[in-house]
């Protein structure tokens, strides 16, 4: 329906209602005559359907502006695949980030088109547990700021206003990370393409073992106990990242371009950041 | 708890304030990291990409940084 007949509409039954109040009679007779359904006592057409159609135009139009305007800022199909996970792979994903020692294949699967079989891209973490997803690190910083509410709590040191600050500092941790990865990146003339959400994913999945070791602190372990735990899930996270990285930094098709004292440089510099994860694993706790 | 998000950005911003007003004459070339200086076929060594940002980022951010300066001193002064 047009909107013009929309608006002729409710005219219409307002006269019919006027009619309807002021010449009773004369208003059967008409209905009986032209065949109109009686209005009063039946709000279910005209203007109800109306308000229903302005409503759902209006949600329309709304949704509209809002995905447009998400798209134009987020390109949901680039983020659309690291969020692509399921219950298995979240669980076995998070048993990899508490012990990687035993993990033997770190390298991401291919995706290969159906039709003509070339590689497009990566698969999605559903099917690839060595992807990276971001639900696991979005989903971690959430609870480690909850966490440090609590354990703020428990020493009844608790105010609405720390959560701020709190994932402000947790957000800098990983800015500063991202910086310096990126910028070694440069300087060691790394050319594989990594996309930035990858090195985001990575840096967030600390959040697992921090959020360990803050649980060891809040079951009120003795501090040795505590220190174990932290190193441990350190040393884990640690070697996650040395494990994981290696297809960025020392990627498998060039490792003949890549000259020797080259290569060297970037090992050394995987296992700086490896080590550097104990440091930024510290601040936050 | 010390160091929040704004924080990091305004060191970064510093950082990059004190590469751009670096000087090429004066202090660049008298420690042979002019950009002339460095062999241009020798585009892997960590050197020559570090020489190349420095020059990268006098040339490119002048401009922005001015800009960029100036909101975080409206930030500093109005928030901070």
């Amino acid at each position: 329906m047009s909107p013009q007949q929309h608006h002729q509409q409710p005219q219409h039954h307002l006269q019919q209602h006027q009619q309807h109040h002021h010449h009773h009679q004369h208003q059967q007779q008409q209905q009986h005559a032209s065949g109109i359904p009686s209005f009063p006592f039946n709000l279910n057409d005209g203007t109800t359907q109306l308000g229903m159609q302005f409503g759902k135009s209006a949600v329309m139009a709304g949704q509209e502006y809002v995905e447009q305007n998400l798209n134009r800022w987020v390109n949901r199909a680039a983020l659309q695949p690291y969020f692509n996970v399921s219950n298995q792979y979240v669980v076995s994903k998070l048993k990899l980030l508490i012990f990687p020692w035993r993990h033997k294949l770190w390298t991401r699967l291919l995706k290969r088109s159906e039709t003509t079989g070339e590689t497009i891209g990566y698969l999605s973490p559903r099917d690839d547990i060595n992807a990276p997803d971001m639900y696991i690190p979005v989903m971690a910083f959430v609870t480690y700021v909850l966490l440090i509410g609590i354990s703020m709590g428990a020493d009844n040191k608790f105010s609405p206003e720390i959560l701020g600050p709190t994932a402000s500092s947790a957000l800098a941790v990983i800015l500063l990370e991202f910086t310096m990865i990126k910028l070694v990146i440069y300087l060691l003339n790394i050319t594989s393409e990594v996309p930035i959400l990858d090195l985001l994913a990575y840096s967030g999945y600390k959040f697992v073992g921090i959020i360990v070791s803050i649980i060891a602190q809040l079951a009120k372990a003795p501090r040795s106990v505590f220190w174990a735990v932290f190193l441990y899930t350190g040393a884990a996270t640690g070697f996650f990242l040395l494990r994981s990285l290696r297809y960025v930094i020392l990627p498998e098709s060039s490792t003949g371009t890549v000259l020797a004292p080259q290569r060297k440089r970037r090992i050394h510099f995987l296992i700086c950041l490896s080590i550097l994860q104990f440091g930024f694993m510290w601040i936050l706790v | 708890m010390a160091l929040g998000i704004f924080g990091l950005l305004e060191i970064m911003l510093l950082f990059v304030n004190a590469v751009a007003i670096l000087n090429e004459e004066r202090f660049l070339a008298r420690i042979g990291w002019a950009r002339q200086a460095v062999d241009p076929y020798a585009q892997e060594s960590v050197k020559a990409r570090l020489v190349n940002l420095i020059s990268a980022v006098r040339t490119l951010m002048r401009i922005p940084l001015i800009g960029l300066n100036i909101i975080a001193i409206l930030y500093l002064v109005i928030l901070g």
